[in-house]
């Protein structure tokens, strides 16, 4: 392809040999002498006020070395969001209220988790029990009696609770409706999942005698953690060195400063030891962050021939006791809804409100598989009510290339339409589904219903947050072989195989021949965090200028030696010849020392630094929308195949396809992964992953209990790359996003599947055999079958 | 600034939450000795086989005896048949052994195939058969530790409350999950259990209590030794079905053990016995059912009827997030798949 030798090509996993030999390190393994154990003390009441905490017992305990309470973090706040508009609003440790089951009230260090067991229970807090409001619907009631925080001071309406609103609008949406031949509501509701990383919320600290502070968190981007562990520990950033170690998953779980990264830390500075906190499973489950269900009210209307004219939405979201991510996803929301398809006159409003819950995190698509699931359902009703046919409906308001959204941003080469037609295509999907006799979808004779379905999504990638952009270093060794610094954190997504891929495009060089150093705030450069689905684009570009700078010094210096204008030469095996005389050489070996001789000891080292939109200054609003958001757009459309079994209830998913633009695959196989697991994925959310709450309480807090897919649920998964960006080399490798924007459509094609195998239409997730069989009976008595 | 590496060393224990409390661990190694250890050390004491369920009751605090008498150093006796022909296993036989067993896969196709199902083959090589039919039984509540949520003991932790039935008057209503004991209820198994008062033989059918706290009929000084499935079972037409959410690795929403005994012709059914586990205290009977198939001959549109009936005949308890009316609906398409398997393998031998 493109004469390439690395990019492009499906080369073996950087990080492959370390973890298939147990060799590779992660936060659970550190273990530094004399570390202490570090336990939290939680609350066991989903609202209640702290009337009195008494440590003394716990802290005369033999083997216990500290304890610390919301005495000693009063004032400090964090939040997911800290801006002026949404200012942090959660405490390290309570000392007032606590808002939900499992919040942090004290932290101890002890010598051991049999002292520290013991600690934990001798601390002793008196509460009052505050009425509390779980429903996210009887939070907002006005009535609503329970007032977690106060309501936002900027949003003035007859509400409770409200954490945050997004809302925006364009054209005219009382004309639009008018113009339209059918206006069609639809509400959708989601549930509460959650991301089942394996490796669990972990920290340890190490405070030294010099001052200094060392780290080791399982996080996604570790100048984000301590920027906030700066601020809130008060201490200077460079002072707080966070070290490399492999992350076992995170999904978007293990984003903002935690309570436990904090105490460990302040336990270490107060007792001079290494201390390391380790979630169970249990805590994990029951008090940290969850995804976030979402409500969304869906008002289109459309002309017979199927353009949308007009479009307003609600969304509602269950934040939880604190605002975390909560008014992001109703940002979100808004975006994962106006990328996809034309609407000339839209009106979005989108809240988000505080309950007695656990406070809610990103979960890999962030917001985007629920806003898919309700709108490519409504597309589905809509295009049945109108017998338009749901390909061509999808097509007649698809993004077209080049055209520009409503926020300003360019969909550039958008390939949706290429995707429509390509899965529609690959899966004779038009046939498929009309050729199907209505009228046999529940007569009884074979219980198994086959059906097949489609939803579109898109994702944006790379975009602004904490710190904004990625720098990287490539500095030359010796023997010519380099070393790469890049804050990039591998979480399993193939971060440090990509960007070696790039290094080794560059340079020529093999993977062998690079040495990755990465995700230690000490000693490599800031990253932009595995976060937005920007890495590949942000890091990689960065990673890419710096390898080019290396290649820029290289020439030069070779073009000196071997008396050449660099125009002529070539680069390969670590060596740079003149094209038209192979003879005339020069190894990197060489190039090293002369350069050292003649550069005045320039050991050929270059940085390289990327961010998106270079012109705008900010991400955009959260209660506006305005501003831009990214250049980089990925689309995507999925096919699902599946058998519903209608006495049972149960369905499976046969086959997912999955026609996807990501721009140009760096490394395909690490391509088809991200595509099989948002699939799988995705196949938990719809069918068996479910966080079971009753009043702030978690019940099902295990994984025996919370299910996850088994190897033998994982469908078969195929995926298309519809390419629509040209690459070049020397060009910016347009890479656009591949990491969460697949999670959604397959989970509306599941719905619209069920649908077509059944007559059955899904408004809520999980399509649980429960709800399914549920839905069929009612079916069934709809149409005097029963 | 130097890196520190070298310091980071492999784990400590120190370093893993280690939440077992502290406890006395004997290793008898004859039958005789666990009892009079049993005996000796009351109430405080818990036998352990392969500890899949004990470990983890004990490690969320469910459990907490203070001696585990462990029968690792007993040998457990090949499945065998007996001189009046009935197939004897030995109550410490692992669930892999049972899959795996010609004899048993012979013998009793529908205990194989139970075994088979319960849990993953991690659990199933350790998991025994004595520890499965004595398991605990389970509920959302209790199946944690407590830790900070659900503070308050419930009954079944010797507190004062129910969490899902806070109707008062002391029942626990936790559900028995075992998938062996349904499939032995309708082999008509007997267990052989050891006590200090000597040996008896219980029907396994009189084994469970139906009380949540109290599921099984086993005194303090008592094992298991070996389970005994009678001669006239390995004639019967057996079915075992689990129903679970995601296939495997879980316990089941509900599990069907059909036995139907048909005369010569294949046809005629004398003798049914339908049990239905996993939806309450102990595992629950289809009498009515089982009265209706009973000296009649089998076929399709009766099944569907019969089936309908068994669902009304068995009460659910609601468990693990699944209500009442979706259980029986398990219940009803299970007896009725099982039924028809069975006069599907018939419909085949005769023609
Ligand atoms: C992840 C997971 C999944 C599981 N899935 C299933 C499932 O699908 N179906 C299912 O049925 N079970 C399941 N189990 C429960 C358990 O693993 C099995 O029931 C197993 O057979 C228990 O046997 P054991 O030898 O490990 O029992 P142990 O844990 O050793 O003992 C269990 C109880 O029985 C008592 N006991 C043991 N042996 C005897 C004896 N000979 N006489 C008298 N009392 C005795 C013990 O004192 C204890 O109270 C699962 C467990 C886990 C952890
Ligand atoms: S059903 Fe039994 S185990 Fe469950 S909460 Fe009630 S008493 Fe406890």
């Amino acid at each position: 392809m493109n004469g390439l030798k690395l990019v492009g090509k499906s080369v073996l996993r950087k990080d492959g040999p370390d973890k298939t030999t147990g060799k590779a390190r992660y936060t659970v393994d550190v273990d530094l002498p004399g570390m202490l154990v570090c336990g939290i003390k939680r609350s066991p009441h989903p609202h209640a006020r702290i009337l009195r905490i008494d440590t003394s017992k716990a802290q005369k305990l033999p083997g216990v070395k500290a304890v610390i309470t919301g005495i000693d973090t009063k004032g400090i706040k964090h939040g997911f969001v800290e801006t002026p508009r949404y200012l942090p609003d959660q405490s390290i440790l309570a000392y007032d209220v606590v808002k939900h089951v499992g919040e942090e009230i004290a932290a101890v260090a002890a010598i051991n988790h049999e002292v520290l067991a013991q600690a934990l229970k001798m601390i002793d807090i008196e509460y009052e029990i505050l009425p509390a409001v779980f429903d996210v619907e009887d939070a907002m009631n006005p009535d609503c009696q329970v007032h977690i925080h106060p309501n936002h001071p900027r949003v003035k309406e007859n509400y409770c609770n409200i954490a945050g609103k997004t809302q925006t609008q364009w054209g005219d949406i009382d004309a639009g409706f008018k113009e339209a031949d059918l206006i069609h509501s639809d509400r959708f509701e989601s549930h509460l999942r959650t991301h089942g990383y394996m490796e669990p919320q972990t920290a340890v600290a190490d405070y030294r005698g010099d001052g200094t502070l060392h780290m080791w968190i399982s996080s996604m981007g570790h100048f984000n953690k301590r920027k906030k562990l700066a601020r809130t520990l008060k201490m200077p950033d460079a002072s707080i060195r966070i070290h490399k170690a492999y992350v076992g998953g995170a999904f978007g779980g293990k984003i903002d400063l935690f309570s436990h990264e904090y105490c460990v830390a302040a336990l270490s500075i107060k007792t001079g030891r290494p201390v390391k906190y380790v979630a169970s499973r249990e805590e994990i489950f029951i008090a940290y962050r969850h995804g976030q269900p979402l409500i969304s009210e869906i008002k289109t209307g459309v002309k017979k021939d199927g353009t949308i004219v007009a479009q307003q939405l609600r969304m509602i979201n269950n934040a939880g006791a604190y605002k975390g991510s909560g008014v992001v996803i109703i940002f979100l929301a808004w975006g994962f809804t106006m990328i996809p398809y034309r609407v000339e006159n839209f009106k979005y409003e989108g809240y988000s409100i505080f309950t007695n819950n656990p406070t809610r995190a990103p979960l890999r698509g962030h917001g985007a598989p629920q806003v898919r699931f309700a709108i490519e359902s409504h597309m589905d009703i809509i295009a049945e009510k109108l017998q338009l046919d749901p390909i061509e409906f999808r097509l007649k308001n698809a993004r077209v290339p080049h055209e520009e959204l409503p926020n300003k941003d360019n969909v550039h080469n958008c390939g949706l339409i290429e995707c429509i037609k390509e899965a529609a295509f690959k899966t004779d999907y038009t046939n498929r589904r009309n050729l199907r006799p209505k009228t046999d979808r529940l007569d009884d004779s074979n219980p198994i219903k086959q059906g097949i379905g489609l939803g579109v999504s898109a994702y944006f990638g790379g975009s602004l947050i904490y710190p904004n952009g990625s720098s990287a270093i490539v500095k030359m060794t010796d023997e010519g072989s380099v070393d790469l610094l890049t804050g990039a954190i591998e979480l399993g997504q193939g971060s440090e195989t990509v960007l070696c891929q790039i290094v080794g495009e560059e340079l020529q060089l093999e993977m062998d021949d690079i040495r990755i150093i990465s995700s230690d705030t000490a000693t490599t450069p800031p990253d932009i965090g595995a976060w937005i689905s920007g890495m590949t684009y942000v890091t990689g570009n960065a990673v890419r200028e710096a390898a080019a700078g290396v290649r820029k010094k290289i020439l030069q210096v070779a073009a000196e030696q071997l008396n050449e204008k660099t125009e002529n030469l070539k680069l390969a095996n670590k060596s740079v010849w003149v094209a038209d005389n192979p003879e005339k050489r020069v190894t990197y070996q060489d190039i090293f020392q002369a350069s050292i001789t003649r550069q005045k000891g320039d050991t050929i080292i270059a940085d390289g630094h990327w961010r998106t939109m270079r012109d705008e200054p900010f991400h955009p609003s959260l209660a506006s929308t305005k501003g831009r958001w990214t250049e980089n757009y990925a689309f995507s459309v999925q096919v699902a195949e599946i058998a519903v079994d209608t006495e049972t209830g149960e369905i499976k998913l046969l086959k997912a396809t999955t026609v996807h633009d990501c721009g140009f695959p760096i490394n395909p196989q690490l391509v088809q992964g991200q595509i099989d697991g948002q699939v799988s994925l995705a196949l938990g959310h719809a069918f068996m992953e479910d966080v079971m709450m009753k009043k702030g309480y978690t019940l099902n807090p295990s994984w025996l209990d919370y299910r996850m897919p088994l190897i033998h649920n994982v469908a078969d998964s195929k995926g298309v790359d519809v390419i629509t960006e040209n690459y070049q080399t020397g060009h910016s490798f347009r890479t656009k996003e591949v990491g969460e924007g697949l999670v959604s459509a397959i989970l509306a094609a599941i719905a619209n599947a069920i649908y077509d195998a059944t007559g059955l239409r899904l408004y809520s997730t999980p399509f649980s055999p429960e709800k399914v069989l549920k839905g069929l009976k009612q079916l069934k008595k709809n149409r005097g079958l029963l | 600034m130097i890196c520190w590496p070298e310091r980071i060393s492999g784990g400590s224990l120190d370093s893993k939450k280690m939440k077992l409390s502290q406890f006395d661990h004997k290793t008898p190694t004859s039958r005789k000795e666990v009892v009079d250890l049993l005996t000796n050390l009351g109430q405080d004491s818990a036998i352990l086989a392969g500890g899949t369920d004990l470990i983890p009751n004990m490690k969320n605090g469910t459990l907490m005896p203070k001696t585990l008498v462990s029968l690792k150093h007993l040998t457990a006796e090949k499945e065998h048949l007996t001189k009046d022909g009935s197939l004897k296993l030995d109550a410490l036989s692992t669930l892999s052994q049972i899959t795996e067993s010609p004899l048993i896969k012979e013998k009793a196709p529908s205990l194989a195939q139970a075994a088979f199902h319960v849990g993953g083959q991690q659990i199933r090589n350790r998991a025994t058969l004595g520890g499965n039919l004595c398991q605990e039984s389970r509920c959302l509540y209790l199946n944690q530790s407590h830790d900070f949520q659900f503070v308050e003991a419930c009954y079944k932790r010797a507190g004062d409350c129910c969490y899902p039935f806070p109707d008062g008057g002391k029942i626990c209503r936790a559900v028995f999950m075992s998938d062996m004991a349904p499939v032995l209820i309708t082999l008509g198994a007997h267990l052989v259990v050891l006590g200090s008062h000597g040996e008896r033989q219980v029907d396994i059918a009189d084994f469970y209590t139906g009380d949540g706290l109290k599921p099984v009929n086993l005194g303090p000084t008592e094992l298991i030794t070996s389970v005994l499935i009678p001669l006239e079972s390995q004639k019967m037409q057996c079915r075992f079905f689990k129903a679970t959410p995601r296939g495997g690795l879980e316990f089941a929403m509900v599990s069907i053990a059909v036995a139907l005994t048909l005369d010569k012709n294949k046809k005629k059914c004398s003798k049914a016995v339908i049990a239905v586990g996993s939806i309450n205290t102990k595992p629950l009977r289809a009498l009515e059912a089982e009265k209706h198939l009973t000296g009649s001959l089998l076929n399709r549109s009766d099944i569907v009827e019969i089936s309908k009936n068994a669902a009304n005949e068995i009460k659910p308890l609601p468990h693990h997030g699944y209500s009442r009316g979706y259980l029986k609906q398990l219940v009803e398409v299970y007896i009725k798949r099982s039924l028809i398997d069975i006069i599907k393998t018939v419909d085949n031998k005769n023609g």
